[in-house]
């Protein structure tokens, strides 16, 4: 072990990992186990957690969530639910809440399925394979806690007609829970395919969420993948979203963050292939004592690549927004074309925002860019608004949602965004002020 | 004789403690258009956001009256509601947010500014593509963000489009000319002309006399230095366009010194 920060809840985790050793699982829980123990919790020292202390999830004593039974009722769950078709899978603590699933039909070859429904050895070449668990503590543990996910495979050019809405849900209210969600998406040539999740925490306590998605694109295929982070105030979430192309197809991912006192998304893609395309949104509103973080990795490991990264961050209060992109370019990947975006609106004196862009290019023939703002509201903007009338709270109110919604237009699924506008809207009325 | 709409008297106004305006007197009366000429740094475009309310921009000295009120002591959104419109120069843009959002909270700011209901969703839609099609605006540009990718053209049509709409007292255009080809300059001032009105008064903020020729004015005004100098009918704008500004100049520090 090599850290001082490690926990009471490790020994805990340990045990859940090791159980069930016959099941289909065990062979990966017991990899995600070895490696969660080797690197332990990351430390302020850790360069890549400088701004995101996790003492506080270190010092936790957590109880594996499918260890403590839970249910939700529709009014908690309501908000993370949106009109029109959808294949819905909801999972709450790592149970499948059966009667809130229902998954339409299918095109031939295609799955939309819980992982403890189908043989996961059928998907054994990318369960676990995407997301590194080198570096990544809180893969590692999600990989130990696994027990059930998410798979959703659109097979060669065929199409998933509705999108898949996968709604976690972690309870924890008298102790804290550690949840760890997982979704498998994979896009065969040519497929398409639009993936939702939403993630809710509720309860008083300090629950933990390790979501890890992992996503692999083969040739011309195309996944939207949307996430919507609906933590509980006490609720903690780091989350992996793990990006593979192996044919160059396409990937945008949108992550709205609306809750939690301390979010950390982390993206990492590695376009494996020539003229692979990512894009990876992300906003979030962080008020009250919040830490966001937004850590991206995306590898160009061939050429003709483009990958966008435009993040934004809305902080109030003390709130810490941070952000760190890094770009790595290897020295085949000619003609990479990257873009990285981070722009932070501060509503307080007291809020803070850390950017860091971090551009490692071993090629000569591409083109990288980034940019970053941190700043509060434009006052040119300001009083174009009320030149017309609009009066300075609303206008100030107007240019919150203006900032907040070039973010939302992003979102892939348009019943989801429809399903967002007067959540943000709500959740914006309460910064600012 | 009735009051006049706007009533500006010895008009003093800084910017960052520099003294730009000082001393205007300007009378605009319900349904004329005064235009206000001047070169560059004459203190133009200082004059019509200090009308406008720009907080930047402070006024040590006078007073302006419009509609018999003390305008001095309205905020900017509450001279927009009392009828004050001014075209910018320079739009800014404001990403994320569609003009047609925009226009409806501040026609519907108006609105309740006034004591009326807020418009529905029909009848604004219908008024805004009535008004669209007045300054020859594409329809599809107000879905986009405001101003956002707009062309210099379409910016400045943008701005008479929000003025149709929002139906103000005064008009006050700050340059709307600049940056305008010519066919751009035609749609513009065929806007502002199909406005004008017994009820409605037009500042026209220009360089050069062009914009003139299609926004013919009552009264023609010449800033110099942050004072106005001459004042003359429509004629002295050609005469401007001849013989530039130093003439004026010249017989202005006469008028001084004598």
């Amino acid at each position: 072990m090599s850290t001082d920060l490690m926990t009471d809840s490790v020994p805990t985790i340990a045990t859940f990992s090791r159980r069930d050793a016959s099941g289909p699982l065990h062979d990966l829980r017991r990899e995600g186990l070895d490696r969660f123990e080797a690197l332990g919790f990351p430390t302020a020292r850790n360069e890549a957690w400088t701004y995101t202390n996790v003492k506080s999830i270190a010092k936790t004593e957590f109880t594996p969530a499918s260890l403590a039974p839970a249910t939700i009722d529709d009014e908690r769950l309501e908000p993370a639910l949106f009109d029109g078709p959808a294949h819905r899978i909801v999972i709450v603590n790592g149970v499948v809440d059966a009667a809130r699933t229902s998954i339409g039909p299918l095109p031939p070859g295609a799955i939309v399925a819980p992982l403890s429904s189908i043989d996961p050895s059928t998907v054994s070449a990318h369960l676990g394979r995407i997301a590194s668990l080198d570096e990544a503590p809180f893969v590692a543990m999600n990989t130990a806690l696994l027990t059930e996910g998410v798979v959703v495979r659109v097979p060669r050019d065929a199409k998933i007609e509705h999108p898949v809405h996968v709604v976690h849900v972690t309870v924890g209210d008298a102790s804290p829970v550690v949840n760890a969600p997982r979704t498998l998406v994979i896009a065969e040539r040519g497929g398409i395919v639009s993936v939702v999740e939403s993630f809710i925490s509720i309860g008083a306590a300090a629950n933990l969420t390790t979501a890890v998605t992992e996503v692999v694109v083969d040739d011309g295929a195309s996944v939207r993948h949307d996430r919507v982070q609906m933590d509980a105030p006490t609720g903690r979430h780091i989350s992996t979203v793990a990006v593979r192309e192996i044919g160059p197809g396409t990937v945008t991912s949108t992550t709205i963050t609306l809750g939690g006192a301390l979010v950390r998304n982390h993206y990492r893609a590695d376009l494996d292939t020539p003229g692979a395309d990512c894009t990876f949104n992300g906003l979030a509103v962080a008020s009250g004592t919040s830490t966001v973080d937004h850590t991206l990795r995306i590898n160009h490991n061939q050429p003709h690549g483009s990958s966008w990264q435009f993040f934004k961050n809305i902080l109030d209060d003390a709130a810490t927004g941070s952000f760190c992109g890094r770009i790595y370019v290897a020295e085949d990947a000619q003609k990479t074309d990257a873009k990285q975006t981070n722009k932070n609106m501060i509503l307080s004196g007291t809020a803070h925002a850390y950017t860091r862009p971090q551009l490692e290019i071993f090629a000569d023939d591409v083109k990288c860019t980034h940019g970053a703002t941190i700043g509060r509201m434009e006052p040119s903007q300001l009083f174009y608004l009320r030149s017309r009338g609009i009066d300075p709270n609303a206008a100030r109110r107007l240019l919150i949602f203006a900032f907040a919604n070039e973010t939302l237009a992003e979102v892939g699924c348009a019943a989801l965004r429809a399903r967002l506008e007067p959540i943000l809207l709500e959740r914006l009325s309460s910064v600012g002020a | 004789m009735k009051n006049p709409m706007l009533d500006i008297r010895n008009l003093h106004a800084s910017v960052d403690g520099t003294e730009i305006l000082k001393g205007v007197n300007l009378t605009v009366n319900a349904g004329e258009v005064h235009s206000i000429m001047g070169p560059n740094g004459s203190g133009k475009s200082t004059l019509a956001r200090v009308l406008a309310g720009e907080e930047a921009y402070e006024v040590t000295a006078g007073e302006i009256i419009f509609k018999g009120r003390d305008l001095l002591e309205l905020e900017a959104h509450e001279r927009a509601c009392e009828g004050i419109f001014m075209a910018f120069q320079y739009p800014v843009e404001i990403p994320g947010v569609s003009t047609k959002y925009f226009l409806k909270a501040a026609l519907n700011a108006h609105r309740k500014h006034r004591g009326q209901p807020e418009l529905d969703a029909y009848d604004f839609l219908a008024l805004v593509k009535e008004m669209a099609a007045f300054v020859e605006l594409d329809p599809a540009l107000l879905d986009r963000a405001v101003n956002e990718g707009f062309s210099g053209g379409e910016k400045k049509r943008a701005e008479i489009f929000q003025m149709a709409i929002l139906e103000p007292a005064l008009g006050v255009l700050d340059e709307t000319d600049s940056g305008l080809d010519i066919d751009a300059l035609r749609i513009v001032a065929d806007g502002v002309n199909k406005l004008r009105g017994p009820d409605r008064a037009f500042v026209v903020i220009t360089h050069y006399q062009r914009l003139l020729s299609y926004i013919v004015p009552d009264v023609v005004h010449v800033l110099l230095d942050g004072r106005i100098v001459k004042t003359g009918g429509k004629e002295l704008a050609l005469e401007l366009e001849d013989k530039g500004y130093a003439w004026i100049d010249k017989d202005a520090r006469a008028a001084a010194s004598a």
